[in-house]
């Protein structure tokens, strides 16, 4: 490809060659020929994507490649819009969650942290213990011991746990991303999916919740959206280019960015567009 | 010779003054009118006002009667649109968005808020005064409902519709339903918003007269019983200003003055609140 | 280390299901409630109204006699003063409405323009009730003192002017309610007309001002055509609140049930006319008139409010 094919992009993915290097430990989600539809228009076109258990899978791509709407089907929080819908299958520990099964009960195995940090409009306390007392009723000592592990390993306890009952809008931007991933892994998901996580995030919160993420896959696989090349570099076990709506490649992250077989992935990850 | 630059200044110069002396006419009519209610009203006032009942003419006495039938019917007024106001705002925001019942719900209510409050009480009088042989003060407080429903619907559904959408995945990526996180997450997230919605709503209805002349009637005497007819600022206003008696006029005039500081009042506690929730 | 440990959920939290459907169903029951309202004052209103109807036929809406001892009601009076004195005030209010908001749009200063904006919004706050005794107890002498008598006074008996304005030197006429009622619509139409005026892109305006435009010019050719249908929608709200309005007309509009012969000639709007007398109504047929009265009220001002709706949601988006 030539300096002047990189200035007229290819308006389909149709053609492109797709390698998919399949994770070799045992797999606890995957999706297969995922297609996604807003309204009439297909934004996912038969995906592939295996997730390895207790790594960290990291998606990569250009804006508008589909990354996002990838890890929304996973938990299927597009079914809050109409409009939107999935085809395909996605299974996780084997069941086939996308077409049968309760999404609530879904969600509950699969946690979601967003670009934006949300917080709810309660204490900082009650964010953590939100997810927990949907499913379980616990006394006010487990409660507290469920509270203090999740907020410590988020990395946020000793700069909460003087004010834990003071809102949680006090926060500031990265220790708040930090309370939603701490209110994420409260009802210790099987598997958190990270939505551009840092991106609203000055560098020193984003390398405290990098840390994090890397010492919570012993306990949680994680997924992770980022537009961030060099994070998913740092962090991630698996990485998957995606480009239009489709995969283009997938596999080991060192080879990934030392040694794609895509060309369209090697101009990707070597910066010459995206 | 008159350029045509220096006529398109000229005309512009006009248009300034126009508009200097539009503003200045309303602005003096909002002077004169606060002007008149304060020095008519604030003479009228004496210990009186708020322990005594509306007196014969010629007696002394006060508002007492009115002003405690136009907090109660105010308060089941705002009881009843509060309940029924917030749900159908809720339902215009979060399930009704965008569906085609949706713009039809949104859409009369719009026609309802500005319809014509004397219609809504001959409404209320053919549905709770006719058939029950009696004015009351149900339904002088439903009547108020009426009114008051409409806004607080809209400022509902505009307030709810702020609440970023990242909120409500937030609480439905945990597993709660779309219920729960509306009540226990969206609604606190704008729980001034929604107190200004009452804010406005009793502001609109303390002030209303016409809604009430046939259905809560009015009461010379005290009354806190719901079931008869009931005494209100408005009303008593109404029939002290038209008398031919000094001091019932004089008390209409304090009575005025009451409701105009009272709405007044309301109306800076909701924009300072406001102000308080549009802060980063 | 943990010693507590959560088994892993599995299913969805328990009792949501259940509390989403009938949360559900209490909000689309609230909001279905409204149409029903709605309904219900349109329906007890054509029902309450149809004895009326029915005894006068078509002679109801032209007929000006209403007289509740011979039991005989028209509503030509009542209905020709709604929609005079609406009128009316929407010639008054209209253009102060725009001046004003044009005012704080482009030509006031900066620091000026929050307060006198706030100003404008207490006036829209005022209850019709305390418009109506301003009206009646310091307008309307007011009226009858410095413009009826000397107009009285100067005009030559008998000619055009005098019968134009012609009326009782009380200051209680359909021109002072009017008055009134533009004074009561002024604020709402200008606060939404600013409103208006600030959705327009400020590149748009700093285009024409760099044309070399005067602010009139770009008033004239650029803000308002870009606002003309919500400028419309604002207009006829405007119309829908003084065709209903009761209080602030009813103690100044002299409550004449004839067809106003002159500008200064008292008469009476349909509001007024229901607020009147149908406290004290005591025959069937009478409180049946007035009911009619209503339903009449409402279907215009439905037709109004409802085009007046439409516009303003297409300007909006």
């Amino acid at each position: 490809m030539t300096d002047t094919a990189l200035m007229n992009p290819p308006a389909s993915s149709a053609g492109e060659e797709q390698f998919m290097t399949r994770p070799e430990g045992e797999l606890l989600l995957e999706a297969r020929d995922l297609k996604f539809f807003y309204g009439a228009n297909e934004s996912l076109h038969g995906v592939d994507l295996p997730i390895e258990k207790n790594k960290i899978t990291a998606l990569i791509g250009p804006s508008g490649c589909g990354k996002s709407t990838l890890l929304r089907a996973l938990n299927r929080i597009y079914a809050l819009y109409p409009g939107q819908r999935a085809e395909g299958e996605i299974t996780l520990d084997g069941e086939d969650v996308l077409k049968g099964g309760d999404p609530a009960a879904l969600r509950a195995r699969v946690g979601m942290v967003f670009q934006k940090p949300t917080p709810f409009p309660m204490s900082i306390y009650d964010n953590v213990a939100f997810g927990v007392r949907l499913y379980h009723k616990k006394s006010k000592a487990a409660m507290d011991e469920i509270v203090e592990r999740s907020l410590t390993r988020a990395a946020l306890w000793d700069e909460v746990k003087n004010k834990l009952h003071t809102s949680g809008l006090g926060l500031s931007g990265g220790q708040q991303q930090r309370l939603c991933v701490a209110r994420g892994i409260a009802v210790q998901p099987e598997i958190l999916l990270l939505d551009e996580p840092a991106s609203a995030l000055d560098p020193v919160s984003t390398a405290k919740l990098e840390q994090t993420l890397v010492e919570l896959k012993k306990d949680v696989t994680i997924v992770i959206v980022t537009h961030n090349l060099q994070q998913a570099s740092r962090i991630s076990d698996y990485t998957g280019f995606m480009f239009l709506g489709r995969m283009i490649e997938f596999g080991p992250t060192a080879d990934i960015f030392s040694n794609p077989r895509s060309r369209r992935t090697r101009d990707y990850v070597t910066g010459r567009f995206g | 010779m008159i350029t045509r630059a220096a006529r398109r200044r000229a005309f512009n110069g006009v248009f300034v003054v126009l508009c200097s002396i539009a503003t200045v006419i309303a602005l003096s009519a909002l002077v004169m009118i606060l002007w008149t209610l304060l020095s008519k009203g604030v003479g009228g006032i004496d210990g009186m006002i708020f322990t005594h009942d509306q007196p014969a003419p010629g007696s002394p006495g006060g508002l007492r009667n009115a002003i405690v039938g136009s907090l109660i019917m105010c308060g089941v007024g705002m009881g009843i649109a509060l309940v029924i106001g917030i749900l159908a705002g809720t339902w215009l925001a979060e399930y009704g968005a965008g569906t085609k019942y949706g713009h039809v719900v949104r859409f009369f209510n719009d026609v309802l808020i500005s319809a014509p409050s004397i219609l809504i009480g001959l409404f209320v009088y053919e549905l709770l005064v006719a058939p029950f042989h009696g004015f009351s003060g149900w339904a002088g407080g439903v009547a108020l409902a009426f009114l008051a429903t409409p806004i607080v619907v809209r400022t509902t559904e505009d307030i709810l519709t702020l609440q970023p959408s990242a909120l409500r995945e937030a609480g439905m990526a945990l597993g709660a339903s779309r219920a729960f996180v509306i009540r226990r997450i969206i609604w606190k997230a704008a729980r001034t918003g929604l107190l200004t919605a009452g804010l406005l709503g009793f502001a609109r209805i303390s002030g209303e007269t016409a809604p009430l002349l046939f259905t809560s009637l009015g009461n010379q005497f005290y009354n806190h019983s719901l079931s008869q007819p009931m005494a209100s600022l408005p009303t008593t206003i109404f029939q002290f200003a038209l008398s031919a008696y000094d001091d019932w006029q004089r008390l209409a005039w304090v009575g005025a003055l009451l409701i105009a500081v009272a709405v007044l009042f309301i109306n800076i506690v909701g924009r300072v609140l406001a102000r308080e929730t549009h802060r980063p | 280390m943990a010693t507590t440990e959560l088994a892993s959920p599995r299913g969805a939290p328990p009792g949501h299901a259940t509390g989403e459907i009938v949360f559900r169903f209490a909000c689309a029951s609230a909001a279905t409630l409204l149409l029903v309202a709605l309904a219900g004052v349109v329906i007890s209103l054509f029902v309450g109204g149809l004895p009326a109807f029915r005894t006068f036929g078509i002679g109801f809406l032209t007929s000006t006699t209403w007289n509740p001892v011979t039991e005989v009601y028209g509503a030509a009076g009542p209905i020709a003063g709604t929609l005079i004195t609406a009128f009316l005030s929407l010639l008054i209010a209209l253009p102060l409405a725009l001046g004003v908001s044009v005012f704080l749009v482009e030509f006031c200063p900066v620091k000026l323009s929050r307060p006198i904006a706030i100003a404008v919004e207490l006036l829209a706050g005022i209850p019709s009730i305390v418009y109506g005794m301003w009206g009646l107890f310091v307008l309307a002498p007011w009226f009858a003192a410095h413009v009826q008598l000397p107009i009285v006074m100067s005009v030559t008996p008998g000619s055009w002017l005098d019968r134009f304005f012609a009326g009782t030197p009380n200051g209680a006429n359909i021109f002072t309610a009017s008055l009134i009622l533009a004074v009561m619509i002024l604020p709402y139409m200008a606060a939404v007309f600013r409103e208006l005026f600030l959705t327009v892109p400020p590149q748009v305006r700093e285009a024409a001002y760099g044309l070399g435009c005067t602010p009139f010019e770009v008033i004239k050719a650029v803000v308002i055509p870009y606002v003309r249908r919500g400028m419309i929608g604002v207009i006829m709200l405007g119309l829908g609140r003084a065709l209903g309005e009761t209080m602030a007309v009813t103690f100044i509009i002299g409550n004449a049930h004839g067809f106003p012969h002159s500008l200064f000639d008292s008469g009476s709007t349909i509001a007024s006319t229901v607020a009147n007398e149908f406290a004290e109504a005591t025959t069937e047929m009478h409180t049946s008139a007035l009911i009619a009265l209503g339903f009449l009220l409402f279907v215009i001002t439905f037709v109004v409010l409802a085009i007046a709706r439409l516009l303003l949601r297409e300007a909006k988006h």
